[in-house]
């Protein structure tokens, strides 16, 4: 049977781990403010659910994801009466300005790919979990994760459905102009 | 990895390169003046659902957790009460303060104080035994009454009555405390105070409880404060007694005789010297040889046993190797 965290195992782990889950949140939202509530939302709850020690890591990854994913439904919700109000303003988290060119677009693109891909793109190539972690983490099965992900580079044979896949998305296809083999 | 992977890995690390953890630490509320919080108008339900659970499930205090619900960041919040569990076991006196002024402890009979619980506590005054109810409320602790229990066995000297005397009249004034594993220091805002320190216990005995049920607890110890000249009793339950699995270690200064549970009391006492056995002898029962047990690195020893029933009234003579009498002392129902 795993060991339960303990109040001081908590404090410890809140200082340690937080930091890294804000960056974590605010790829998903770009907002360091909505970033730090949804980690707190997740602490308060894992205060008193008290996981598992040995599934910690894994269990505060999957909250601060799905947390993050019911913020932003409830963010879409309410978006058209913000819209119509002009009372928010989003305020993108701080360091926006300090990518290159090319990041910034890429960023861009990233930003403007559907919550549960922009979920699998952080996932595999932030936190580098493998596609089955992946998709055990967000509660998708791995042809979802597969499906979402970056089509696989296996040689000149592959490029015609990466290039297939980044011109269906709308996003990617702004970011990737019309690309040809090399 | 191809370049499409690179780009996008590079990127996201890009995006959060800049919030290290110190720019983190340092978006936190500093000391001084509340700042306005940084909030979108959309998170209000979330902060007010985090408030909510903060509230409910009694982290950082409350009301203040709601305003803030950081809980490491102790420069803005109170810092958590004292574990008052601390307290619990023997202490003895170390220097005493009445209204600023230092108080000479004599020789002899030193004060102590028993925590049985965190709402219970045995005073000895240096001439006799008071019984007491504790209140803990973070930092503050206060007695209830103070009710006379027993006088300690010897004679108690005159410069111990003086000091016992004082001990009485500053004990209900005071009502602040402080402890670490070896110190525990009671205040009063009067400048009174009084700095104990945890006694020595040396183990003389160990064992299971007989069994007797769910209450027979999980260990059973005869401890020896060589500072204060008494055997103790202390036992550890494995469950209490309305059934919640819980590890409660209590002590007693019942001397010569504790209940162990429903079926058997332990008769136990500190030998006088010269004695080589000592037995119980039930008032309607045969005599029973109480074991003699060395008390590591002290010429003390101690006998005990544990004796049926629960509830056994009897009589423990010490005797020397001659068998000659050492004393004699009679056990009232063990309870």
């Amino acid at each position: 049977m795993s060991a339960s965290l303990t109040e001081s195992d908590l404090g410890v782990v809140y200082s340690r781990a937080r930091p890294g889950l804000i960056r974590l949140a605010v790829l998903l939202f770009d907002d360091l403010a909505a970033a730090e509530d949804v980690v707190q939302d997740v602490f308060a709850r894992v205060h008193q659910k008290r996981p598992p020690v040995d599934s910690l890591e894994r269990y505060l990854t999957t909250a601060v994801l799905n947390t993050a994913r019911s913020l932003l439904r409830r963010r879409r919700v309410a978006a058209n009466a913000l819209v119509r109000l002009r009372t928010h303003e989003p305020v993108s988290a701080p360091g926006a300005d300090e990518l290159t060119p090319e990041q910034a677009r890429v960023w861009a693109a990233i930003t403007g790919l559907p919550l549960r891909q922009r979920q699998v793109v952080v996932c595999r190539f932030y936190l580098d979990l493998t596609e089955r972690d992946t998709a055990q983490t967000l509660g998708v099965s791995l042809s979802t994760v597969k499906t979402l992900s970056l089509p696989r580079h296996e040689g000149a044979g592959s490029f015609p459905r990466r290039a297939r896949w980044m011109t269906s998305n709308a996003s990617c296809a702004r970011l990737w102009p019309p690309v040809s083999p090399r | 990895m191809d370049d499409l992977e690179r780009v996008v890995r590079e990127t996201l690390a890009a995006r959060v390169a800049p919030l290290t953890d110190e720019r983190i630490a340092a978006d936190l509320p500093q000391p001084g003046p509340p700042r306005p919080r940084r909030r979108h108008h959309l998170l209000l339900p979330l902060a007010a659902a985090v408030a909510v659970a903060a509230v409910a499930i009694g982290v950082g205090g409350g009301v203040h957790y709601a305003q803030n619900p950081r809980p490491e960041q102790t420069h803005t919040q109170p810092p958590p009460p004292p574990d008052s569990s601390i307290l619990l076991g023997f202490w003895t006196v170390k220097t005493i303060v009445d209204r600023g002024r230092p108080v000479a402890i004599p020789s002899g009979g030193v004060p102590a104080i028993t925590f049985k619980t965190t709402s219970s506590a045995t005073l000895d005054s240096g001439c006799e035994q008071l019984r007491t109810s504790v209140r803990i409320k973070g930092k503050r602790l206060t007695f209830g009454s103070l009710i006379f229990d027993a006088p300690l066995s010897g004679p108690c000297p005159a410069p111990t009555q003086v000091l016992a005397r004082k001990v009485l009249a500053i004990v209900p004034r005071l009502d602040h405390w402080s402890a670490t594993a070896d110190t525990l220091q009671l205040t009063s805002a009067d400048g009174s105070s009084m700095t104990f320190g945890w006694n020595e216990l040396q183990l003389v005995f160990s064992t299971k409880p007989l069994e007797a049920g769910r209450r027979d607890g999980t260990a059973f110890q005869l401890m020896y404060a060589a500072r204060h000249g008494h055997v103790f009793l202390e036992w550890h339950w494995a469950h209490s007694s309305f059934g919640i699995p819980t590890s409660v270690s209590s002590l007693t200064t019942i001397a010569e005789c504790g209940r162990a549970n429903s079926r058997a009391s332990f008769v136990f006492g500190l030998a006088a010297p010269g004695t080589t056995r000592a037995e119980f002898r039930p008032i309607n029962g045969p005599p029973t040889e109480l074991t003699m047990m060395a008390i590591p690195g002290s010429p003390a020893k101690a006998f005990g046993r544990f004796v049926e029933p629960a509830n056994s009234t009897g009589t423990v003579t010490a005797y020397r190797v001659d068998g000659s009498i050492v004393g004699s002392k009679p056990v009232k129902s063990c309870n």
